[in-house]
């Protein structure tokens, strides 16, 4: 069947000559080959299962065309098909103008638009204007429940024939395809654990919000609990599900008792601050702080070496984990052990550093391979670098079905060992296909100033004159508060002054954007969040890696390029990386840029497929997640630890240090490190 | 040294009450401190301070601009008046007070660490120990703390329960933040203790009409009212029971208001005649309903 298709019938319908002509007939027009998903259902999605339905109707959703009921009874069947099409108005309506009043500020009474339903069985209608188009895929998005919250939404482009690529993605309106429908509402899986995988941008975050609030109201007496890696996750993850239940007007207060959200950890005297701190305090476990000297995974085991001595209860009947992949496995396993039922939400690409069998390809119970937030170009790039495609040896090589998961399209090695990776070109919002026009990423090879990261403000500028400030984010890969919070200032100086644009330091302020704010963070705190236009700036030193490197090396380069994966994936429209030849080597930065003009028109490229020898060993990749990014700073922290200095030397040390050459390039190298500190050791004495 | 007029455009709690009430909800339920933070919050934008910790985190504020060189920093916005100024200040080594310059209102506190600009460059020291040099660093972490201390009362804590939100808040920064690995918690805690420990001298000129007014049964002003609370007056302390209100005899001027705190050699102080209750405050209090009642 075709891959696009959601459907929702009865098995009788099913069995239909009428429902069979359908899809034939879909399949001959070649309709939803543009990514769009085709909806052929028999009742809306968020009509209580009392109300029936006509059992032979059928409604049949196609993008850009009117919205046709189908009567698939074999048999004549009297006023049946007229009440069906009846009902399911005025239910919508209902939907429209009781429940989700923020659809009826958009879409008017039901005289407005309950003419974009047709009665109709297998031809097909006319094409519908833009404006018009607009309003059927609200109407869908009622449909199928995948509710619009139309927060920031301007209505008056609603009815604009023409909008600009920043509007279209401002006011664009998401649906749920095959299988986000199925997660949020026809679950068809049966299991203690069930993982849902997704690429960045692919709506998993969005698609928890829909099926935790589906628990929240179907099963009053659940006990759920949400939680994420940090602080900053959790938080922005919470503040997201109290807009969405205000929007989706949960009339349920949510508390900690019903709806436990928190981020992973916490501390100890607060159970409430984090997941673990809460299961510590329930079952009377010793709660042990987060501490550089001792891996996380052994303090998770040590909690559930603990809870396997015990008889317990679990003290929760759901539990979701969003961005699985920066947990360990026993984080996972003890979550299991204290809920009834898991969910957990990861990135797949990341997951497949996971030695936790749970993610892989096999356990996988929902795949997202379709990214509706950023261009498959900037998500083919990503992947070049943070799997080393073009390096040699490789990072990672996909398994056929491990491409596959991951939204590709691999042909065979020709005679030279060349295979051709491919992205499927998806509808990601109005207009989007012409963007196709412009790059979507572009490497600037300059010395990281914020001169630099300027040029890069003004090429937006140039091509979006509508931006605003906070359609901006500037990633830095490696935020410190001495080297890189003084070009940090420096850039929000120039901001304001040639911009007159403010600016927000996330890292040190630590909350989101407002609206005249450009968002200048790091890596760890942009996770989970989107922009507009990203900047990523490269300015941790990036080295290539060779099979003979210390394993530690090995380890620290692959983080690096799963970081820049992750951050330039931000973006809905393009994504910049500014690389200096300071920090990466000359030769990869130029194949980089090469890359870059490759896949300029195309989501395409044409790699060697590596030997097995010239891969890195799968072992090295276990356990390997984005998060646990080993700084510069943690290194010289270790070091001074060797050398038993006193914390008021460590400020004087580290200050006299901070001022060499090869520390503000972010070097890692751990003889290079030593002798700068033994230096700096010595002058202090 | 003096540290004059840096303007200010940006409102000293920028994070919204639903991020705060995420955060420090702790015994609320976040709908609820979200109401109850929403209050506090536009209060201390307003520059009205009710607590210690509030005053001692607008002072770490101003720090902050002072040690990153930001009092120019909306200087273009200026000229497009995309912004306008919500209030300036200045540091006054001379007797260790700042000054707040708002409208309708000019507010001193006592400077509690001392500010240098030694050769461009730019620190704090502590008056316990001037040693001990205060960064940037040492200001963001006590931003958190004091932030956290507004909305879950520290103060309240033991002394032993404030070095373990001493420790929590460090453990945050290593984990989320780089280049925070060298924080001090006992130097942080040191400093905590000297921020608490000095009072906070506080002053406040105010302009306000509309608590002057109240009116008779014939609908005329009542006088007693008018010295009960001066139009121009100074509040003696930021918590209300204990202040009290001293009138002005006219609307005074920042220099004027300067000049109270005697920054002079020699300067003169501030004489009251007692007893006295000036016309002309009752006749501007007039003038101003008349003015509103036109409008």
């Amino acid at each position: 069947m075709h891959k696009n298709i959601f459907i929702d019938v009865p098995e009788k319908v099913e069995e239909s000559q009428v429902f069979k002509d359908i899809l034939s007939n879909l399949e001959e027009e070649g309709l939803g080959d543009d990514g769009e998903t085709i909806y052929i259902l028999q009742r809306p999605m968020l009509v209580a299962q009392e109300k029936k339905y006509y059992e032979y109707g059928v409604t049949l959703i196609v993008q850009n065309k009117k919205i046709i009921f189908i009567d698939c009874s074999p048999y004549e069947s009297d006023n049946q098909f007229e009440y069906y099409c009846e009902d399911f108005i005025d239910d919508i309506n209902a939907l429209v103008t009781e429940k989700y009043p923020q659809y009826f500020k958009v879409l008017g009474r039901k005289r407005e638009w309950s003419n974009f339903f047709v009665k109709g069985s297998k031809e097909s209608h006319e094409i519908l204007s833009k404006v018009e188009s607009r309003k059927v895929k609200i109407l869908t998005s009622v449909i199928i429940g995948s509710i619009q919250q139309f927060v920031d939404f301007d209505e008056s482009t609603l009815e604009n024939e023409e909008i600009s690529v920043l509007e279209a993605v401002k006011n664009k309106i998401m649906l749920f395809d095959t299988n986000q429908t199925k997660f949020v509402y026809k679950e068809d899986v049966d299991k203690p654990i069930i993982s849902l995988q997704g690429l960045a941008g692919s709506g998993k975050t969005e698609l928890l919000l829909h099926k935790i609030r589906k628990i929240f109201v179907d099963e009053t007496t659940a006990r759920i609990g949400v939680t994420c890696f940090n602080r900053v996750l959790a938080e922005s993850l919470t503040s997201r599900i109290i807009d969405f239940f205000n929007i989706m007007k949960v009339s349920e207060q949510i508390t900690a008792k019903r709806l436990f959200i928190a981020h992973s950890w916490g501390s100890r005297n607060d159970p409430n601050s984090g997941l673990y701190s809460k299961i510590c305090s329930a079952y009377g476990i010793e709660f042990q702080r987060y501490s550089n000297n001792r891996k996380n995974s052994e303090v998770w085991q040590d909690a559930i070496n603990y809870l396997k001595t015990q008889d317990f209860e679990p003290i929760f009947d759901y539990l979701f984990i969003d961005e699985s992949q920066d947990f360990e496995p026993e984080y996972i396993k003890l979550c299991s052990m204290v809920s009834k039922k898991v969910y957990v939400a990861g990135d797949i690409l990341q997951n497949i550093f996971s030695e936790n069998s749970m993610f892989s390809y096999e356990d996988t119970d929902y795949v997202l391979n379709r990214v509706y937030r950023t261009d498959p170009r900037t998500i083919l790039f990503s992947h070049i670098i943070g799997f080393g495609l073009i390096e040699k040896p490789v990072v990672r090589w996909l398994k056929d079905n491990e491409w596959e998961m991951a939204g590709y399209e691999v042909s065979q090695p020709d005679k030279a060992g060349m295979v051709t990776l491919k992205r499927e070109n998806i509808k990601r919002f109005e207009g989007s296909d012409e963007l196709s026009k412009v790059s979507s990423i572009k490497i600037f090879n300059e010395e990281i100033t914020s001169d630099s990261i300027a040029r890069a403000i003004d090429d937006i500028q140039e091509k979006n004159p509508d931006v605003k400030a906070s359609d901006i984010a500037i990633v830095f890969t490696y935020y410190n508060q001495r080297h890189t919070r003084p070009i940090a200032k420096e850039l929000g100086r120039k901001l304001l002054s040639d911009y007159s644009w403010d600016y927000v330091l996330v890292p040190e302020e630590k909350r989101i954007g407002h609206d005249n704010e450009v968002t200048i963070t790091n890596i760890n705190n942009v996770k989970g969040l989107e922009f507009p236009f990203v900047i990523v700036v490269a300015n941790q030193e990036l080295n290539t890696i060779s099979k003979t490197d210390l394993k530690e090396d090995i380890e620290r380069e692959i983080r690096k390029r799963n970081a820049l994966y992750m951050a330039l994936t931000r973006s809905f429209i393009s994504s910049y990386l500014i690389m200096s030849n300071n920090n990466v080597p000359a030769t990869y930065l130029d194949k980089l840029i090469e890359a870059t003009e490759e896949i300029s028109e195309k989501p395409i490229i044409r790699v060697k497929k590596p030997e097995p020898d010239d891969i890195i060993d799968e072992k090295l990749l276990y356990g390997l997640n984005s998060q646990l990014i080993k700084t510069q700073e943690d290194l010289i922290l270790e070091i001074l630890n060797e050398f038993n200095v006193t914390d008021s030397d460590k400020r004087d040390i580290l200050e006299i240090i901070s001022r060499k050459k090869e520390i503000k390039n972010g070097t890692m190298e751990r003889k290079v490190v030593k002798s700068i500190i033994e230096q700096a050791i010595d002058f202090l004495n | 040294m003096k540290y004059e007029d840096n303007k200010v455009q940006k409102e000293i709690i920028m994070k919204t009450p639903q991020e705060l009430a995420i955060k420090y909800h702790e015994r609320l339920s976040i709908i609820e401190a979200k109401q109850e933070f929403s209050d506090i919050v536009n209060r201390i934008n307003y520059l009205f301070f009710s607590t210690k910790n509030e005053l001692i985190y607008f002072c770490l504020v101003l720090y902050k601009y002072f040690l990153d060189e930001e009092e120019n920093k909306y200087s273009t916005f200026e000229k497009e008046e995309k912004q306008s100024i919500l209030f300036k200040f200045s540091f006054y080594r001379k007797n260790d007070r700042i000054l707040v310059d708002s409208e309708n209102k000019l507010m001193s506190i006592y400077l509690p660490f001392i500010p240098i600009i030694d050769n461009g460059n730019r620190y704090l020291e502590s008056r316990f120990n001037q040693k001990e040099k205060i960064d940037i660093n040492d200001i963001i972490f006590l931003l958190d703390y004091f932030e956290a201390s507004i909305f879950l009362n520290y103060e309240q804590l033991s002394p032993m329960e404030q070095m373990i939100r001493i420790e929590n808040i460090k453990d945050d920064f290593t984990r989320s933040g780089e280049g925070f690995a060298d924080i001090d918690a006992d130097k942080m805690g040191r400093l905590i203790s000297e921020l608490l420990y000095y009072d906070s001298s506080y002053l406040r000129y105010d302009i306000d009409f509309e608590c002057s007014i109240e009116i008779d049964e014939q609908g005329r002003i009542i006088e007693e009212k008018v010295f009960n609370h001066p139009p121009y007056h100074i509040d003696s302390d930021y918590r209300d029971s204990p202040s009290y209100k001293i009138g002005f005899d006219k609307k005074i001027t920042k220099e004027e208001f300067i000049k109270l705190f005697q920054f002079e050699n020699n300067a003169p102080a501030m004489i009251i005649r007692s007893g006295y209750k000036p016309k002309e405050l009752v006749q501007d209090v007039k003038a101003y309903k008349e003015q509103k009642g036109e409008k």
